[in-house]
């Protein structure tokens, strides 16, 4: 199998791909942007740290924008978004201004609310309950996983086939998985065995499939 | 359910890693000391957070920093902070790239708090963690590793201001308590905590699992560390998460 | 015939200990201690004993009131500094220089006198002083023999001298860490408590082989005779540790506050901290030599000192008694050698003669405990006729 992590600059990889020689040793990880190498990848991780705007505007810059719409929605290449890379499948983001994601996913995200009680942002492990059939939590008895971001989606359309929530103020979307793209608000490479056991089972269960109801098309 | 956090902090000085009290260095020993001692290979399951900081002050030799940092994180998957003597966005995107999720800022808060904005921009708020050293006796912030104070405002104007920073975390040390095995100094934290809006993590005290029970109960404290090198060898952070669990402290449970 | 050996229950004070003693939990005389300085101990009335002492003494006219034996390090340091500051008495501070002074010591007694002491410096004739350690060390496994009795006998000479009636040493450490309770409930101690104890009744036997053996005058020896003194009442001292509760780690945070004490860049041998004993390299050896008698090194000391205030639990000292206290001094191994005049063979020698082979055997040229520190341990003895 090929597992190709996304390379547009986002920052700091090095745990995600000691985690991934770890679960899956035979396994050959790529961290590329090269869009021939991405194609012929089985799957593709999007990983990403710090600002949406900035982020997407680099994913633009490399045209990968329109290929992994392409490659996603209809080659039905299998893609985890990991934390700002999460937010980024989604339509809209409003940090560093309002942007367009992606657009793999309905949704969009948005600030913690500040100034109250709250404490933003949402640093530590938190607890997940998922609903809707999940294939990423299959086997992960505890589902305490590490969180560190400022910004998060509080809803999906309801067509997305499994939701994991989290509660902070109030609940938001932790993780996302519909048919062949998946996303985790949370750091499964920081979050020890339970995070482990989730990227395999992105390896394993997630297939390659065109998703149905792509209204966004 | 929301967790709190036990931190642990290896203090690295020249090759070697040291132990503090009240701010002075006592060198234990190098990696393989602390390989032999600790395996955060296995010790790292029972701890939320490793914070690797470098407190050779002036001069900082980073490249050597960073080897003896690799070595340490060989194998272990667990959040980590950077920090020490960061001046510069180079340095801080060095320390993203060689495993940091978050780098540790402390006398550059206060000396120059552009590198915080740079910093915030590229990697996020949330990577950035505001390091505040204190003394209960004057009530003031000392930088440049516990060696200068910033006279003009008292600790908690001194927190209030940090608010308008883009900083994820504060990390909060006393440096009275440091390394005495006292435990922590509840009153100042009790009495700052309306005054740090963002996650708290608390420090300066700790020599057994007992002392993080001072705290860790304290609505307003999010996490809780120590640097004490020679208390927690072998068994003893398994032994504290264990005890801080039974005391209905909510921690993260992990998968065997 | 079989002996058990085994580790207080509450620190890691060994059964070997000599004079020690253990309560139906298995609490040793320290930790004991320990609870009786927190429950029922009345310092107030301790500190009014404190103040009348003092307050005989306290000279109006200029003078020396009281005489304190420092080394520079953290204890003596803290006695002089709350006599000068608090009890508003005037310390003559005396150091005994010991043979094979460190720098750092050095460093910090000078630190110490220069925040503001009187002090006299007594060199006892170093050519005497290595005939007495080095017969210590072969004889007694004290590697430092004259000093220890130097540090009684010629301070009590400087008391003499200046007239000055009390004299304040530290802790009693029979008290303070697990030996005899002889002197938990006496404020005052003497010379005939010194020599049986401290000296372990050997001084007379001491000073007449130095004499026939070594060829040692009585001059030689003027700084090791105790004075004559006329009655009981002439001469005072006193420990510290009986009037206010001993503690060596807040002793250490206000020499290094007041005093200018510095502490090792790195670990002492034998032990976890850096910031105790800095002032001579022999004691580095004494404590090795305790550990090969007893089982129990400076480690255990030190992790003793920890549990007991109360900054580290008995399973974690575990951890750091393994680590440290078995370190043989190879820091100052040529060093001792040099002063001892003696080759490796003839030094290695004498630490076999000391060694407890109930607790140890060699392996690799090196002693290694066949027990497990803090798991009973049962002696085999050999019936001997």
């Amino acid at each position: 199998m090929k597992v190709s992590i996304i390379d547009y600059g986002a920052g700091n990889i090095y745990s995600l791909r000691a985690a991934l020689r770890k679960i899956a040793p035979e396994v050959d990880t790529a961290y590329t942007s090269n869009l021939e190498e991405l194609a012929a990848s089985d799957k593709l991780i999007l990983p990403g740290v710090g600002n949406f705007s900035l982020a997407m505007q680099r994913i633009e810059a490399l045209g990968l924008r329109d290929f992994l719409r392409h490659q996603v929605l209809e080659r039905g290449q299998a893609i985890m978004g990991i934390c700002l890379g999460m937010q980024l499948l989604f339509e809209e983001g409003t940090e560093g201004g309002i942007h367009p994601g992606l657009g793999l996913l309905p949704g969009r995200v948005e600030a913690f609310p500040t100034g109250g009680t709250l404490k933003v942002p949402h640093v530590g492990f938190n607890g997940i309950r998922v609903e809707g059939d999940s294939q990423l939590y299959e086997g992960v008895e505890h589902r305490d996983f590490y969180f560190i971001h400022a910004y998060r989606v509080r809803t999906v359309g309801a067509e997305v086939a499994a939701i994991g929530w989290c509660d902070y103020g109030e609940r938001f979307v932790a993780s996302v998985e519909h048919q062949n793209i998946v996303g985790t608000q949370f750091h499964p490479e920081k979050s020890q065995t339970n995070g482990l056991k989730l990227l395999q089972n992105f390896l394993d269960r997630i297939p390659a499939s065109v998703p149905q109801a792509s209204a966004y098309v | 359910m929301f967790k709190k956090r036990l931190i642990y902090v290896l203090l690295y000085r020249n090759g070697k890693f040291c132990l503090s009290r009240n701010f002075r260095l006592q060198t234990i020993g190098d990696k393989q000391w602390l390989f032999n001692n600790y395996n955060f290979g296995y010790v790292s399951k029972y701890i939320d957070e490793l914070v690797i900081l470098n407190v050779e002050g002036e001069s900082v030799d980073w490249s050597r920093y960073f080897e003896n940092v690799q070595f340490v994180l060989d194998n272990v998957f667990v959040p980590v902070a950077l920090g020490g003597g960061i001046r510069d966005l180079e340095t801080a995107r060095r320390c993203f790239e060689v495993g940091a999720d978050k780098i540790v800022l402390n006398t550059s808060v206060h000396t120059n708090p552009g590198l915080i904005e740079e910093v915030a921009r590229v990697f996020g708020a949330q990577a950035v963690v505001a390091s505040v050293d204190y003394r209960r006796e004057d009530n003031r912030v000392y930088i440049e590793n516990g060696k200068r104070a910033v006279e003009d405002q008292p600790l908690e104007a001194y927190l209030t201001a940090l608010q308008g920073l883009p900083i994820g975390e504060v990390l909060l040390t006393s440096i009275e308590k440091d390394g005495t095995g006292f435990g922590f100094d509840t009153e100042t934290i009790q009495r700052v905590l309306p005054h740090v809006q963002v996650p708290l993590i608390v420090a300066g005290g700790a020599g057994k699992k007992d002392h993080f029970l001072e705290v860790a109960h304290l609505d307003g404290v999010d996490a809780f560390c120590t640097a004490n090198l020679l208390n927690f060898i072998g068994e003893a952070l398994p032994d504290t998460r264990r005890h801080l669990v039974e005391n209905a402290i909510p921690l993260a449970h992990f998968d065997l | 015939m079989s002996k058990k050996i085994f580790w207080c229950s509450n620190c890691l004070n060994m059964s070997t200990r000599p004079r020690i003693t253990f309560d139906e939990r298995g609490w040793c005389t320290a930790c004991q201690w320990m609870e009786l300085k927190r429950t029922t101990v009345n310092w107030g009335q301790r500190q009014q004993e404190l103040q009348e002492l003092v307050g005989k003494f306290r000279n109006k006219e200029n003078g020396f009131d009281c005489i304190v034996p420092v080394s520079g390090g953290k204890d003596g340091s803290y006695v002089a500094y709350m006599l000068k500051h608090k009890y508003n008495m005037n310390p003559l501070a005396v150091t005994i220089r010991p043979a094979l002074e460190l720098d750092l010591g050095s460093r910090n007694l000078k630190n110490f006198i220069e925040s503001g002491y009187d002090h006299i410096h007594v060199s006892p004739n170093a050519k005497v002083m290595q005939i007495l350690n080095k017969y210590g060390f072969i004889e007694k496994g004290f590697p430092y023999y004259g000093w220890l009795t130097a540090i009684l006998t010629s301070v009590i000479q400087v008391a003499k001298n200046f007239n000055i009636p009390l004299i304040v040493y530290g802790e009693d450490g029979e008290v303070e860490y697990g030996g005899s309770t002889e002197t938990r409930n006496k404020s005052l101690f003497t010379v005939e408590y010194m020599k049986r104890v401290y000296l372990e009744g050997g001084y007379d036997k001491v000073l007449n082989i130095a004499k026939e053996k070594y060829g040692l005058s009585d001059n030689d020896l003027s700084f090791w005779k105790f004075p004559n003194l006329a009655e009981e009442s002439e001469m005072y001292f006193t420990h510290w540790s009986y009037f206010e509760a001993w503690d060596s780690y807040r002793n250490y945070v206000v020499a290094k506050d007041h005093c200018g004490l510095e502490e090792r860049e790195d670990t002492n041998s034998g032990t976890f901290t850096n910031f105790a004993q800095n002032d001579q390299a022999l004691y580095t050896l004494h404590a090795y030599l305790m550990y090969l008698k007893f089982g129990f090194g400076r480690a255990t000391q030190d992790a003793g000192i920890e549990i007991r205030r109360g900054a580290m639990d008995r399973d974690q000292a575990i951890n750091l008694v393994k680590l440290y206290d078995n370190q043989y001094p190879e820091i100052f191994e040529q060093t001792y050698l040099d002063y001892y005049e003696m080759s490796k063979e003839e030094f290695q020698a004498v630490l076999d003669k000391w060694a407890n082979r109930d607790l140890f055997e060699k392996i690799d040229g090196r002693w290694m405990p066949k027990f497990t520190v803090a798991e009973d341990f049962i002696i085999q003895s050999q019936a001997t006729v």
